[in-house]
């Protein structure tokens, strides 16, 4: 075939005769849709509400000031991050706590552990004010990683899954790694997803994206100890009950399940929750379980029966993490839109809503009872910060 | 192939690139006459692309005959292109012998080895895919023999073999879409004073050169792509050139702005979302794994990863166009 002949033959003619056929089937597609005008322009819509009339001063008043000494001053007032290690103003929070999304975030009596979308894992003290960078471990997920979990109570073992779909469980004593699952292609291994560690530590529960919960003893972490199978829908969350009898999953579809770690079987199979279940934690006692997801609802499950107890609606968003305070008696709960919310278990409502963060939040813990700052929570998301909170006294 | 034109003493290595591509070819050809002679099995050296770097590999006619075949008839009919100054598509050469080739996918591979092989373009092989991305606004392009193709008002497909491009003076921007149904949503709406492209799903090659050339014109080339894992390949295809064909070089886009769709336009409607399957969590993995994978699109993907959604053009409804121009207001304020 000739050039000329190729080049001349690729106008189509008459390409808007049917323009209007191609074009509406492909538009009727879509949902409703209403263009959201504060959320497409959160920097514009703050800027005209700050921008409040201001005194002027005029150029020659501003001059002679300068020239008698009396401008504005530069800011001279600089301290190094102590996390970061970035400059920051004195008296001022650094805004960095990784290079990127937080997803992880996990709470011993002396550490907060965040893993987030670089590749370290880093320590944070708990127990100072400033809450220093204690260590990294850097390089460990090199893809990042999304889930970390503790033993809670002696804060000695920790375990994190990247995005790699390694899991790494670390010494937090020794402070080095203990050891590395990885997931290799085509093994039961692939596509591993959250992490729970009982509280003493000796087990690891990890779920699987094709919704199998796989079970370790983590002093043996070479071999599997038990896997559940369940239908088949991505695990997007784990936990194990306080005394470790108990093992809970949330799924894609919905799904909450309870396994019984002693006879290996099924206890509870708990539906009513449509859409993903992105949290499921135990109370701190043992008889409830909270499971939070897209719904934006909280479901509280008593265990021993499987049935529902309550449901705490006032998120308007989807709900990626919750937590229980150690007496067990509130739960802190995070959202996509950057709200964190605490809700009495007493009466079964919000107490208090903290909107802080301007993006959401992935993940919320309570903090420890052993730590030095006292009852409080943290939490962290999309905006790299990590939020302390402290109970306050009237509450 | 018995008309060769006579050629130097054949050797075992390519000969080096300065000499014109018809008389390697040439060589290569008649360097396969010495084992024949010799009573022994002919080898083709051919560039293997999987790897970062292209590397040599020797294919032997008794071990590989069906691909040794595929390579020399190839190379005898680029030959014959090369002789009489013609051009051909990856189609036609595929036609000349289907019951040999058996899938166009098998001409498309061999072809780009060829190229890779020879350290070339696939054009300048004198072979062409046959046009399939479009062009709507107000540009004409230029064709060789000094042919042009108007862009105004109506969807024009992107030839190969575009020697220049007419840009009018009021085109601030170009919009490249990944998806042809958003490009013929888009179409009616885009005045002269703008540009739209699409290069339905991967761009071909003669797409890429028309955003490389606009680009190079001073103007900004906006991306916009599906919130998934291939949406956001396509996107870094154009920016850092495909890594399959990265022996076609000055096809990368590298001052792309990525326009979206991100994730704060999915916030808050997460009602027209569809979950990830596990193919787009390999998929994003796998990308998530390369060693270029930095930056925005890492943060993105994880997020994808986390989330567990992804999210289409057609989320943004009928006030695409609407949500384009804002969108770029905002860029340029940056």
């Amino acid at each position: 075939m000739a050039t000329i002949a190729l080049s001349s033959a690729v106008r189509t003619p008459g390409f808007r005769s049917f323009l209007p056929t191609i074009t509406l089937p492909a538009l009727a597609v879509p949902v409703a849709i209403h263009l959201n005008i504060p959320t497409l322009f959160p920097g514009l819509f703050e800027s005209i509400l700050r921008a409040v009339p201001k005194k002027k001063q005029s150029h020659s008043r501003k001059r002679m000031r300068q020239l008698a000494g009396k401008a504005l001053k530069d800011v001279t007032a600089l301290s190094k991050c102590s996390g970061c290690g970035r400059v920051k103003r004195a008296h001022l929070l650094c805004d960095y706590s990784h290079a990127g999304d937080i997803f992880g975030l996990a709470i011993t009596p002396s550490y907060t552990i965040t893993v987030a979308s670089d590749s370290n894992v880093k320590l944070w003290d708990i127990g100072s004010p400033e809450h220093p960078l204690v260590h990294e471990f850097s390089g460990a997920h090199p893809l990042g990683a999304h889930h970390v979990a503790v033993n809670t109570a002696a804060g000695t073992r920790a375990a994190s899954v990247g995005f790699g779909g390694e899991i790494i469980l670390w010494d937090l004593e020794k402070l080095e790694q203990q050891y590395k699952i990885k997931g290799q292609p085509g093994m039961f291994l692939e596509g591993t997803w959250a992490v729970a560690l009982s509280p003493s530590g000796e087990r690891m529960a990890v779920s699987t994206c094709d919704g199998k919960i796989i079970l370790w003893d983590t002093s043996r972490p070479q071999e599997v100890l038990k896997t559940y199978e369940t239908k088949g829908s991505f695990g997007l969350c784990v936990d194990i009950s306080p005394d470790g009898k108990l093992l809970a999953s949330g799924h894609e579809n919905g799904g909450v399940y309870i396994f019984n770690n002693e006879t290996s079987k099924i206890f509870h199979s708990l539906h009513g929750l449509v859409k993903p279940v992105r949290c499921v934690k135990f109370s701190p006692g043992g008889k409830l379980l909270a499971a939070c997801g897209d719904s934006g609802v909280i479901a509280l499950f008593d265990v021993a029966s499987g049935e529902r107890v309550a449901n705490l609606t006032g998120h308007s968003s989807w709900v990626f993490s919750v937590s229980w305070n150690p007496v067990g008696d509130h739960l802190i709960s995070g959202s996509f839109d950057g709200k964190v919310k605490v809700w009495s278990i007493d009466t079964f409502s919000c107490v208090a809503t903290q909107s802080e963060a301007t993006a959401a939040i992935h993940a919320v813990q309570s903090i420890p009872n052993g730590s030095r700052i006292g009852q409080g929570f943290v939490a962290a998301g999309a905006n790299k910060s990590i939020y302390y909170y402290r109970e306050t006294t009237g509450e | 192939m018995a008309n060769f034109i006579s050629a130097p003493p054949p050797t075992q290595d390519l000969v080096a690139p300065q000499t014109s591509l018809l008389t390697r070819i040439t060589t290569l050809l008649t360097s396969l006459h010495t084992p024949l002679l010799a009573h022994q099995s002919p080898t083709l050296s051919i560039a293997s692309r999987t790897t970062t770097l292209p590397t040599a590999h020797t294919l032997s006619f008794l071990t590989h005959p069906w691909r040794f075949s595929i390579y020399l008839l190839l190379l005898s009919y680029i030959h014959q292109l090369l002789l009489t100054n013609t051009t051909a598509t990856k189609r036609d050469l595929f036609y000349r012998n289907p019951t040999l080739f058996r899938r166009q996918a098998v001409v498309d591979k061999a072809i780009d080895d060829l190229a890779c092989t020879f350290g070339v373009r696939r054009g300048e092989l004198h072979v062409v895919a046959a046009a399939k991305g479009l062009v709507v606004g107000g540009v004409t392009l230029v064709l060789t023999a000094g042919r042009r193709v108007e862009c105004q008002d109506v969807a024009t497909l992107i030839p190969p073999g575009v020697e220049g491009v007419e840009i009018r003076e009021d085109v601030k921007w170009v919009l490249w879409v990944e998806k042809e149904a958003v490009f013929h949503s888009l179409a009616p709406l885009v005045g002269e004073d703008k540009l739209l492209v699409t290069g339905k799903g991967y761009p071909d090659i003669a797409t890429r050169e028309l955003l490389v050339r606009l680009a190079a014109a001073g103007r900004t080339v906006y991306a916009l792509v599906d919130l998934d894992p291939h949406g956001l390949e396509i996107a870094e295809v154009v920016r850092r050139g495909s890594r399959s064909l990265s022996h076609e070089t000055g096809l990368a886009v590298a001052g792309l702005r990525w326009l979206g769709i991100r994730r704060e336009d999915v916030v808050g409607r997460m009602e027209g979302v569809v979950r990830l399957t596990a193919r787009d969590r390999e998929k994003a993995k796998s990308m998530l794994a390369r060693p270029e994978g930095n930056g925005e699109m890492r943060v993105c993907l994880q997020q994808l990863l986390w989330w567990g959604v992804k999210a289409e053009i057609e989320i943004l409804g009928d006030g695409v166009w609407e949500w384009v121009l804002r969108r770029v207001q905002e860029e340029e304020a940056k």
